[in-house]
């Protein structure tokens, strides 16, 4: 009996897979749309990069001939080229125009805070959020969802720097308990991950809160009661479950933002991530460094969007057979142009 | 039928009052209905959308949404017990293995993300206390039952049909050997070819296990068929209550009268149905007297002032009519 369901298991995990390498297929052209997109929108961008580079003090002369020297002078579709070309021939973001560094290596370097404080995020906004509005939908118009809900409106509401700015001025100047600011060990990241998780856990609060009460309504649940079971059960095993898409959502989204960086706590905390390193070099007309940045994370988050749907798929058998659904016909065309 | 010796009923219901509460409103869906019921035996709730035969069902089985629902007064004895007091976790230990239930809508009433082998499984692992693989085989042994493969247990509700769901909930319902089985408008939702043979097998299984059943249905052709005995609701009441052939042979309440009246006759030619005029009342305002009496051709100005209470016909045939005799003996004689 085991034997074939085993074999059927494998199939469709083939199927998911040849999905898997054509979402990953599909997002060339997509990078290939960024990158251009953010090239022409450079290139039309106000400001010229040899001249913050040479000061205020350079003669007209020394800028033209820096931005020969930079390839500034070419016409766009030349420089538009060489980029796409650069980036997906030879797999080079570039230099910064103003530190002596690879963009590649530039975001090497400030991924691993980001990175620390979107996992840390995410993970309190699963871990708190999620209970607070399973408890909120229970008990809908109780005290328990009056509770719950007040705690999301004021994480939708309050402000991330202010938050930030009070936890510091409480646990760091008042209590001395943690750092300020800056980056270290493990203690560096309480304040800014609580300041910057609020709002993640308020949003994924009131998301289940609000998926859960829809679930709560469905026929299926009457069915699972009039079979016997307990509440318990019937939440975990059948509302939840059912409960879980618009929430696994919010927790993408959320991932595929935060790993973008938070300009306002990477500021407020000092921290190098790659927030602050983007916006600043919008700031300093940095092309390479925002195109590369823009282009890393679109790849990014292509690739947490496509995560989000191979585990829509493995929650929700519907969705998974729309995958592999897709890939039949794909096969079936196939044959038939062939 | 095979009625207790000691003269209780194996279940009972005993004026039973429910109501919902919507926007302020109070809407009686059940007013003080009583009947009962032996095992194998079946009853057929009949009456329009709307009536409370459904409220009904899921008070026996006490699974209404509370609030908005709440049960007023009335009993509910099985086996004697008043299950109406029951703690809510005795009452679980009722609930899928002595009454269960089949639900309307097969589409809706499966778990979307979970294995029909495993919906059905779980209320055998619950109910009898066996290991996870006894219960996967009774399961599949459930769903060959009713003509569905063991082998797809492990299948979801998206790749089966309408008929087929709705075998499955009936598996899944009849799982535990229940005592007593609420089918609730089992084979509306179903294509009429898919009717036949989903009343087929919950017969077939009801005689099999010896189960109690009350049908709830707006069909007449379905309480034909299966029923032993009937109720027609209307308004929440129970209006005429008899045995099939007391109903069939005699409908008395002119309400009963009229759901016949509107069947289509296939040895007739005629062009149009003929329904009962006018709408069910608003169950949030009923009106005083007979809830019929706005829409009934008989109603005098007495049916008006005073609730109708159900006198014998005599057998077991009750009728809630004050002008029974008239109505039936003179059909048409009452128009005022």
């Amino acid at each position: 009996m085991r034997l074939p369901s085993f074999r059927e298991r494998k199939g469709v995990f083939i199927l998911m897979w040849k999905y898997i390498i054509k979402r990953l297929l599909w997002m060339i052209p997509v990078l290939l749309g960024i990158s251009i997109v953010i090239f022409t929108i450079m290139y039309f961008c106000p400001g010229d990069p040899a001249a913050s580079i040479l000061g205020n003090s350079a003669t007209p002369a020394a800028i033209a001939e820096k931005r020969a020297e930079m390839g500034l002078d070419q016409p766009y579709m030349v420089r538009l080229l060489s980029y796409l070309n650069q980036v997906f021939l030879h797999f080079d973001l570039g230099d910064s125009y103003f530190q002596n560094q690879s963009v590649m290596s530039g975001i090497l370097y400030r991924l691993p805070y980001t990175a620390t404080i979107a996992f840390i995020c995410i993970l309190l906004q699963i871990v708190i959020g999620t209970p607070l509005g399973i408890t909120a939908a229970v008990h809908q118009n109780g005290l328990a969802d009056r509770i719950c809900m007040v705690i999301a409106l004021a994480g939708v509401s309050i402000p991330g720097f202010w938050l930030a700015m009070m936890l510091v001025l409480f646990f760091a100047v008042k209590l001395g308990w943690l750092p300020p600011y800056g980056v270290g060990g493990l203690q560096y990241f309480i304040l800014p991950c609580v300041a910057n998780a609020f709002a993640g856990i308020a949003s994924q609060a009131r998301q289940t809160r609000s998926s859960m009460l829809e679930v709560i309504r469905s026929d299926y649940i009457v069915t699972a009661r009039a079979k016997g079971l307990s509440e318990r059960e019937i939440l975990y095993k059948h509302a939840l479950p059912n409960a879980l898409i618009p929430i696994i959502t919010v927790v993408g989204n959320g991932m595929g933002m935060m790993l973008g960086g938070t300009v306002v706590i990477e500021s407020v905390f000092s921290i190098p991530g790659i927030g602050m390193y983007t916006t600043s070099a919008i700031n300093n007309r940095d092309y390479p460094i925002v195109m590369g940045g823009v282009l890393f994370l679109g790849a990014l988050f292509s690739l947490i969007m496509l995560l989000v749907d191979v585990i829509y798929a493995y929650v929700d058998p519907r969705i998974k057979a729309q995958y592999e659904g897709q890939q039949k016909s794909w096969r079936r065309r196939k044959k038939a142009n062939g | 039928m095979n009625a207790n010796k000691k003269g209780t009923p194996f279940i009972e219901v005993k004026n039973l009052t429910v109501h919902y509460t919507s926007e302020g409103k109070v809407i009686h869906a059940v007013n003080n209905v009583s009947f009962s019921l032996e095992k194998g035996e079946t009853l057929g709730l009949v009456g329009e959308t709307g009536a409370g035969k459904t409220t009904i069902a899921k008070s026996i089985l006490r699974i209404l949404p509370e609030p908005p629902a709440q049960v007023d007064g009335g009993e509910i004895l099985l086996e004697g017990k008043n299950i109406l007091a029951l703690s809510n976790d005795d009452m679980r230990k009722i609930r899928g293995r002595k009454i269960s239930m089949i639900f309307q809508d097969p589409m809706t009433a499966l778990n979307p993300v979970m294995r029909i082998g495993n919906q059905i499984a779980e209320g055998i692992a619950l109910h009898e206390k066996v290991s996870g693989k006894a219960a996967e085989e009774k399961a599949k042994k459930m769903l060959e039952m009713v003509g569905i493969p063991g082998s797809r247990y492990r299948d979801y509700p998206h790749q089966f049909s309408g008929g087929m769901k709705q075998r499955v909930v009936i598996a899944m319902a009849l799982a535990c050997s229940p005592d007593l089985l609420l089918a609730d408008e089992p084979t509306t939702a179903l294509d009429v070819t898919i009717q036949a043979q989903v009343l087929d097998i919950i017969k077939n299984l009801q005689q099999e296990l010896n189960t109690a059943m009350i049908m709830i249905t707006h069909d007449l052709g379905i309480v034909a068929e299966v029923c032993d005995n009937v109720a027609v609701v209307y308004a929440g009441e129970v209006v005429e209550y008899g045995s099939r052939e007391e109903i069939f042979d005699h409908p008395w309440h002119p309400y009963t009268v009229g759901l016949f009246g509107s069947l289509p006759d296939i040895n007739s030619d005629v062009e149009r149905l003929s329904p009962i005029a006018g709408m069910p009342p608003d169950p949030s305002n009923l009106p005083e007297g007979c809830a019929f009496a706005p829409r009934c051709p008989y109603a005098a100005a007495e049916c008006r002032k005073a609730a109708v209470e159900l006198k014998s016909l005599g057998g077991t045939h009750i009728c809630r009519c004050i002008r029974q005799m008239e109505a039936v003996q003179a059909p048409g004689a009452g128009h005022n």
